[in-house]
């Protein structure tokens, strides 16, 4: 009798998809530990500043009150080093990983995402200094800010990327080659003018300094992206006006306007057109806090059911008598878990293999840490030179654009998962609650408006998705063996 | 379709484009309410009030879903106030008059049970009642003190407390617990002794399903053409951003679950008895493409000016109020 003949299974290992093994980067024991610990100082905060005024925050700026910012909370923060807890140590911040952001992101988020954000906007404009590895302009802008922060006074930053007619184009390449880009950096003597519109700016209303990506030639954005350091009192710079949002309304999202704006050279972060391997990076840094912002939604969202269900007051048939709703709970608490597993993994990929190591030691353990703070100390164009030229060889032998490939297809995928959790639960939790004056119901909506949002920034789900999927498609990190 | 409903569909469609398409925005974010009176303005106009008496039984629940799911388009708030009164007039076919019916469906909960004494007051408030505002009768169950339960209606001053601000949507809408105690009624009558309450609360509670649904297929026609217009107008990536796949399935998923509701409203009005059924399998559906709706804009989806976020409040509110998956 004949052999029947079976087609051999092909044999891909998806694993190579990530440039290590992703066991390899699951935090250690000490590090859970200490981030358990920090995790916890942060709900104390929440429970202290945020869980008090969040509905309070929410309605007034709903309802009318549409420039208020909650400076009050925004400065018990800053007490705490929140504004600058990514600043590199040699600046005077707190050094801190991109993971324990997110962690800090997500258990503030469970509070309020709105007044989290601000914080996390920050973060994401100050990114653009901190990733710059250019000591002349930490010294000329970090340091005063964590002395300004130290002494009570905000200075905030913001990250300008969105065009009226251009969202998700600005964020991949093809994108910036097609899109429609409206603004553009002429450069001029000893400088740049600035021209042009950016949309949905979070903090683009209450910065002292604007992060601004503009072409030097429309025509070919992809080539000439760059980065500006705009402060907000400069010639030329307004804010046209504030979004009405459904959701996150405590952190102001501005459309604002470059007309003719003047901006030295010395303020151009990396040389010029080094905006996209630039952007890119802080993309793939800062997806995985978004992921957090998400998971903190459901975490927040979960709480209030927990406690709802638990509520001696509430019917028999939504509480934890009834087990629909126990059953209801452990799949939103798995979710959450899934989420959070996620951002973790994301955010301890990019510390572990992208973000420059340097200023997360000990500036007097390493020298090369005392090095900075020497050459903070004598600010010069020279120093400024040097730093774009290190961002230049970073980019070319330290981070290989496979590494950041492969890193942004974690940190997509964990703000995509980090989203659609965040709408997932808030959705189950408001069937689950009776809609009522209490703060279960007042909270649980709210967090679903906020929810959406996740959805939305940072690249639309649908174009991270698409970033993903490609990476796939064109099989470029997995192999037949 | 009848001639008579389609004449119907024409008027109120034409009223809709004409009045309500520019003023719901204004009440929305800067009235914060509609006009008192506003229900007796529009019956003035298109004496849909008393539906009953316009078209017979026969065309009344095709025409009601029709004016719900019209006016939807472009006021939730008011399509929402008709899905209640339709429902209590397609429940019970006492009411013959031009009177704006509200109606209190209690959840299954004990807490919302409301008693009536021997000297015929009313003891007790009800759960939160939306629109009460424009009302001329309330139609509430109650139980007497030998528990039998009624069905009665009441009318005059009635006093509403701890009013409720916090809906997400329906915003132009008020939302209060109806205190009886501190009520000046005018009159109560007890115009059916029911022996099967869960019956009649089901029947009620099945035909609001129904016309929640209504609502459901306005919404959703409005998402739709708002989608529509933008990605076949708007470029990303150089190209009209209705070609980019993911976006065309959403578009196109809308337009399937819009099929699917209008179907279901169809079908139910031939067989009521398997509202809870239908709705349960498709409300999810629907709450899920005014979501992804959103997406299709990016971030101009998540701001007030083009509408979306409000049909997803508005959607998200109406839900909420008629949820029993834990009944």
């Amino acid at each position: 009798m004949k052999k029947k003949q079976f087609p051999v299974l092909p044999s891909v290992c998806y694993e190579d998809l990530l440039f290590k093994p992703r066991i390899n980067n699951l935090p250690e024991k000490k590090y859970i530990k200490n981030s358990q610990q920090f995790r916890e100082e942060i709900r104390v905060f929440s429970k202290e500043h945020i869980l008090t005024s969040a509905l309070e925050t929410d309605w007034r700026i709903r309802t009318g009150d549409h420039d208020y910012v909650p400076w009050e909370i925004i400065k018990s923060g800053m007490r705490k080093g929140f504004l600058s807890m990514l600043y590199p140590k040699a600046v005077g911040g707190q050094g801190g990983t991109t993971t324990k952001f997110a962690i800090f992101m997500e258990e503030m988020s469970a509070g309020c995402p709105g007044i989290a954000n601000i914080f996390g906007a920050n973060a994401l404009g100050a990114a653009s200094l901190i990733f710059s590895l250019n000591m002349e302009l930490w010294a000329r802008y970090l340091v005063p800010a964590v002395k300004s922060e130290k002494k009570g006074k905000p200075v905030i930053f913001a990250w300008a990327i969105t065009e009226p007619s251009a969202g998700s184009d600005v964020e991949y390449l093809d994108g910036l080659k097609k899109g429609a880009i409206y603004s553009e950096a002429k450069p001029v003597v000893g400088g740049y003018r600035l021209n042009g519109r950016k949309v949905f700016i979070s903090n683009g209303s209450i910065a002292d300094y604007i992060l601004v990506k503009m072409p030097l030639n429309r025509k070919k954005a992809d080539k000439t992206w760059s980065t500006f350091i705009v402060p907000s009192n400069a010639v030329g710079f307004k804010v046209v006006r504030t979004e009405n949002k459904m959701g996150q309304v405590a952190t102001p999202a501005a459309e604002i306007e470059f007309d003719d704006v003047f901006v030295p050279s010395n303020d151009m972060i990396g040389k010029p057109g080094s905006g996209f391997n630039m952007a890119k990076m802080i993309l793939a840094a800062s997806r995985g806090p978004v992921g957090a912002i998400g998971t903190g939604i459901a975490l927040g969202a979960f709480r209030l059911a927990v406690a709802y269900a638990s509520d001696s007051e509430t019917p028999l048939e939504r509480s934890l008598q009834n087990s629909a709703v126990v059953e209801l709970l452990a799949e939103l608490f798995n979710k959450i878990r899934l989420s959070r597993l996620s951002y973790i993994e994301a955010s301890s990929n990019f510390d572990k293999n992208i973000l420059p190591p340097m200023w997360l030691q000990d500036s007097l353990k390493y020298p090369f840490g005392g090095l900075q703070k020497i050459m903070i100390g004598n600010s010069r164009t020279k120093i400024k030179e040097f730093g774009d030229e290190l961002l230049e060889k970073y980019f070319k032998y330290l981070i290989s654009s496979e590494k950041l490939d492969s890193q942004l297809i974690v940190a997509s995928s964990a703000k995509v998962i980090g989203g659609d959790t965040a709408m997932f639960v808030t959705k189950k939790i408001l069937d689950l609650i009776i809609p009522s004056s209490s703060a279960y119901w007042i909270g649980a909506q709210k967090l679903y408006r906020d929810a959406k949002l996740i959805q939305i920034y940072e690249g639309t789900n649908q174009l991270n998705k698409q970033e993903i999927g490609n990476n796939l498609k064109t099989g470029k990190r997995f192999y037949n063996e | 379709m009848s001639e008579l409903i389609n004449n119907i569909r024409e008027s109120v469609d034409k009223f809709r484009k004409k009045e309500l398409e520019k003023n719901c925005k204004y009440w929305e974010f800067e009235e914060r309410g509609l006009p008192d009176n506003y229900i007796k303005q529009i019956d003035s106009k298109l004496g849909i009030v008393n539906l009953r008496a316009l078209t017979g039984d026969e065309d009344f629940l095709e025409a009601s879903s029709v004016i719900i799911s019209l006016l939807a388009k472009s006021c939730v708030s008011l399509a929402f106030l008709f899905a209640q009164h339709y429902s209590v007039l397609s429940t019970v076919s006492l009411f013959k008059d031009n009177k704006f019916i509200s109606v209190f469906i209690p959840y299954v909960t004990e807490g919302s049970v409301l008693y009536i004494n021997q000297k015929d007051r009313i003891v007790g408030e009800t759960d939160f009642l939306l629109g009460h505002e424009f009302a001329d009768i309330f139609i509430i169950p109650v139980y007497d003190e030998n528990d039998n339960r009624y069905i009665i209606t009441v009318t005059g001053e009635l006093s509403v407390e701890d009013s409720l601000d916090f809906m997400p949507g329906l915003s132009v809408l008020n939302f209060g617990k109806i205190h009886f105690t501190t009520s000046k009624i005018n009159k109560i009558t007890k115009f059916s002794k029911v022996k099967n309450f869960e019956e009649y609360r089901d029947k009620l509670y099945k035909n609001m399903l129904r016309n929640q649904l209504s609502v459901y297929s306005g919404i959703l026609a409005v998402a739709y053409d708002i989608i529509k217009k933008y990605v076949n107008e708007r470029k990303q990536g150089g190209v009209l951003i209705v070609e980019h796949s993911p976006v065309r399935n959403i578009v196109k998923n809308i337009g399937y679950v819009i099929a699917e509701v209008e179907s279901t409203v169809k079908v139910l009005i031939e067989r009521p008895e398997n509202s809870k059924e239908m709705y349960f399998a498709i409300v999810d559906k629907v709450e899920d493409a005014l979501i992804d709706s959103i997406q299709c804009l990016g971030g101009y989806g998540y701001m007030e000016d083009y509408g979306l976020e409000k049909l997803l409040r508005d959607f998200r509110s109406v839900k909420s109020l008629f949820t029993e998956q834990f009944g």
